[in-house]
C-alpha cells in the first residue's frame, strides 16, 4: 500500500506540471499521447489520458492478458486511494469524526463516522 | 441540537463508493448525501431506508406564564 501511496503522490504531482503530453506506444502499436505516464512495477508503460469530461483513459502497453491484469489492477488501486483520499477530506471538511476504519473482505475500506447536529 | 449522525462508508476494490446514512429521518438524508457527494464523484443511486418514512423529529419550546394554576 505504501507504494501505491507514493505512486498517487507522484501521479498528483506529475498531473500538475503536465502542461505538456507524453507519448506511448499502447498494446495494438499505435502511439497515444497521455497526460500522466508510469512505469508499472514490470517496467510497462501505463498511461493516463484526460477526456473532455475529466475523467482519465487508462492506456496500457501490456501484450499478456496477466501483464493487463496487473495494471488494472494498479488503475483501481490509484481509484480507490483518490476515493479514499476524498471522502476522509470531506468528513473532514463537514465536521465529521472518523471513528473507526478498517479494511474488510473483497480489499473494501470501511468507514464510520460521526457527527452531531 | 438534534442528535447524533453516523456514516457507513464502504469504498471498494475499484474506487466505487457506497454510503449508509443513519440517525436523520425523513428526506434530509438525501441533502446530507448530496451534499458529501458533490465534491467526492457522481450519484449513481439513492436507496431509501426504513428511516426516510419516518417523521423527523421536531422539538417543541412550550412558553408558560411561570404562574401556577390553582
Amino acid at each position: 500500500m505504501n507504494e501505491l501511496n507514493l505512486q498517487h503522490e507522484i501521479l498528483k504531482e506529475l498531473e500538475k506540471d503536465a502542461e505538456h503530453l507524453f507519448e506511448m506506444e499502447t498494446t495494438e502499436g499505435t502511439i497515444e499521447k497521455v497526460n500522466i505516464l508510469i512505469t508499472d512495477p514490470y517496467g510497462l508503460k501505463m498511461g493516463f489520458q484526460k477526456q473532455k469530461d475529466g475523467k482519465y483513459r487508462v492506456i496500457t502497453s501490456a501484450s499478456s492478458q496477466s501483464r493487463i491484469k496487473q495494471q488494472e489492477k494498479i488503475a483501481n488501486a490509484i481509484k480507490q486511494r483518490y476515493a479514499y483520499n476524498r471522502v476522509k477530506e470531506e468528513l473532514k471538511v463537514k465536521g465529521y469524526t472518523v471513528v473507526e476504519e478498517k479494511n474488510i473482505g473483497n480489499k473494501t475500506i470501511k468507514i464510520v463516522a460521526r457527527r452531531w447536529r | 441540537m438534534q442528535g447524533k449522525e453516523e456514516l457507513e462508508i464502504f469504498i471498494s476494490e475499484e474506487g466505487e463508493v457506497k454510503m449508509h446514512i443513519k440517525g436523520i429521518k425523513g428526506p434530509a438524508c438525501r441533502d446530507v448525501a448530496k451534499n458529501l457527494a458533490v465534491n467526492i464523484g457522481n450519484i449513481r443511486e439513492m436507496v431509501n431506508t426504513v428511516e426516510f418514512y419516518q417523521q423527523p423529529e421536531t422539538k417543541q419550546q412550550i412558553k408558560g406564564t411561570g404562574q401556577k394554576s390553582r
